[in-house]
């Protein structure tokens, strides 16, 4: 354990995105826990302010205070990527094991359905699904779990059949360990690179996601901010509301970043064919 | 007389093409030996020849084609979940690649530590570990390393112990001695003539070092593509190849 954590730490990309990653907790955790001020109250006085010294990164068309619209939205847009990728690796993970350790015709029943949902045209459905009836969180998450577990899926399926034929896991089953002890013992530390990386590419793929359906107005609905929200409204005054476009742009770059470089150096660094010769 | 602990009788096991089904070869055909408790059979062959898909074959990790295998006369594929489950720990097998033997992202004490029995406490499964990295000839702190951080020779050590650890009643040795040089081979002899005496374990024995065979079996079979001769001495392996 000591030697990944080692290997891990001196891992480039992971450190860049772990200081990157503390600037996201900052902004999205911490400040709107501890800066004052409602992020929907509006100063028809103060509209299209530059940034100055009270409002940092200026105000919107309404005059609301864009950093602090940017930090609660970057909060809830946080929490929608990271609790939809949770889902998605979950369910990528049961049903990549599931059709690897399964006999042939479960597996081909369970990677045609993975297909199948592969070739859905995303955006058409979500389109769909969210267009109709009330808007909900849970039934974004949903939405966007659901569509985004088969690469996850391909992935474990790939990595639990080359762990099946290896020799420790069959002198494994010749120790008697039941199914589940083999699970977690060995299929799971030797999934573990996949499903980290696979859950950080995902949360920086679903934060864009989620912006873009946000930014068609299909997504977090007013009050709720988000940070395609924001974009969407930027949208309307582009020349006098520059400000917003080009900090919300950076906010969604900030988020999308720190989780690639982490994902990147937690890939690198799992690599278990590392721990191999 | 030592009971009768494995029958194995006539098993054949083919392999078939995926692509095209109705090409099939014999990974082993009409193969028939037995062994008796505490006693070792000794299995000489070249690459291909079918030994692996053997060991595969008596730990019913493969399924055979025809032919019966017979363990204390019960034929095993009658056997319950629980038997199955009792019958592999009794017949443990040290694969011949042991880079692969072993789980990469576990430590050895982790790799080992598992196969112990549930009926013993967390500080007797340390007890027994200790002792028999000992017996082993290795160092205790070997067990908080890596795979990657052991030499082959270690490897190939910490695999044999690991079959030990269920206490088993017939182990399946796969070239045992490939990775190490004349004094540890002589080392590891003596630890297995050890075993024998101490545990009552029996072998069976495959190898390419064909003078080792004559300390160890009390018959020789040789197998040759998917097919099993028996063999009066380990010279006539040698004639055997010449003709």
């Amino acid at each position: 354990m000591k030697q990944i954590i080692n290997e891990i730490w001196q891992n480039r990309n992971f450190k860049l995105g772990l200081i990157l990653l503390l600037l996201v907790i900052i902004f999205s955790a911490i400040l709107p826990n501890i800066l004052p001020g409602d992020p929907n109250f509006q100063n028809m006085e103060k509209c299209y302010t530059k940034p100055t010294s009270q409002h940092i990164c200026g105000t919107d068309n309404l005059g609301r205070d864009i950093f602090l619209r940017l930090i609660h939205g970057s909060g809830l847009s946080l929490k929608i990527s990271l609790t939809t990728s949770l889902f998605s690796v979950l369910i990528g993970l049961t049903i990549g094991f599931i059709s690897g350790s399964s006999p042939k015709s479960i597996d081909y029943i369970l990677m045609r359905m993975t297909d199948l949902f592969f070739g859905f045209p995303k955006y058409f459905l979500f389109i769909l699904v969210l267009g109709f009836g009330e808007f909900s969180l849970l039934k974004l998450i949903i939405v966007l779990s659901i569509f985004s577990w088969m690469e996850t899926a391909k992935m474990v399926r790939s990595e639990t059949h080359y762990i099946n034929s290896s020799l420790f896991v069959k002198s494994a089953i010749c120790q008697g360990l039941s199914k589940s002890n083999l699970f977690f013992i060995h299929y799971l530390p030797n999934l573990a690179g996949i499903l980290i990386s696979s859950y950080t590419l995902q949360v920086s793929t679903i934060i864009l996601v989620e912006s873009g359906i946000s930014f068609i107005g299909l997504g977090v609905q007013s009050p709720n901010i988000s940070l395609g929200t924001i974009l969407n409204q930027a949208r309307y005054f582009p020349y006098d509301n520059y400000t917003l476009i080009i900090f919300s742009g950076l906010f969604i770059l900030l988020n999308v970043s720190t989780f690639h470089f982490l994902g990147d150096g937690l890939k690198a660094t799992t690599n278990k064919e590392k721990f191999q010769k | 007389m030592n009971n009768l602990l494995l029958n194995v009788a006539n098993i054949s096991l083919v392999n078939r093409n995926q692509i095209l089904k109705s090409n099939q070869s014999f990974a082993l055909k009409d193969i028939s030996f037995s062994l008796a408790e505490n006693n070792s059979i000794s299995l000489i062959g070249d690459s291909a020849s079918g030994k692996t898909s053997l060991i595969m074959a008596l730990l019913k990790l493969k399924p055979i084609s025809s032919g019966k295998i017979f363990y204390k006369g019960k034929d095993i594929n009658l056997f319950s979940k629980t038997e199955l489950v009792q019958y592999r720990r009794n017949i443990q097998p040290v694969f011949q690649n042991y880079e692969e033997s072993l789980n990469p992202l576990l430590t050895i004490q982790n790799n080992l530590y598992y196969g112990f029995s549930n009926r013993l406490t967390k500080k007797e499964k340390l007890l027994k570990l200790n002792n028999l990295v000992n017996l082993m000839g290795l160092n205790n702190n070997i067990l908080s390393k890596l795979p990657f951080q052991l030499s082959g020779g270690e490897k190939q050590r910490i695999t044999i112990i690991r079959a030990l650890v269920t206490e088993p009643e017939m182990i399946i040795l796969d070239e045992p001695f490939s990775s190490l040089d004349v004094i540890n081979q002589e080392k590891l002899l003596a630890v297995f003539q050890q075993i024998k005496s101490e545990f009552k374990v029996s072998y069976i024995f495959i190898t390419h070092k064909i003078p080792l065979i004559k300390y160890f079996s009390d018959s020789i079979f040789s197998i040759n593509k998917g097919k099993m001769q028996k063999l009066e001495n380990y010279r006539a392996y040698e004639n055997l190849k010449n003709d």
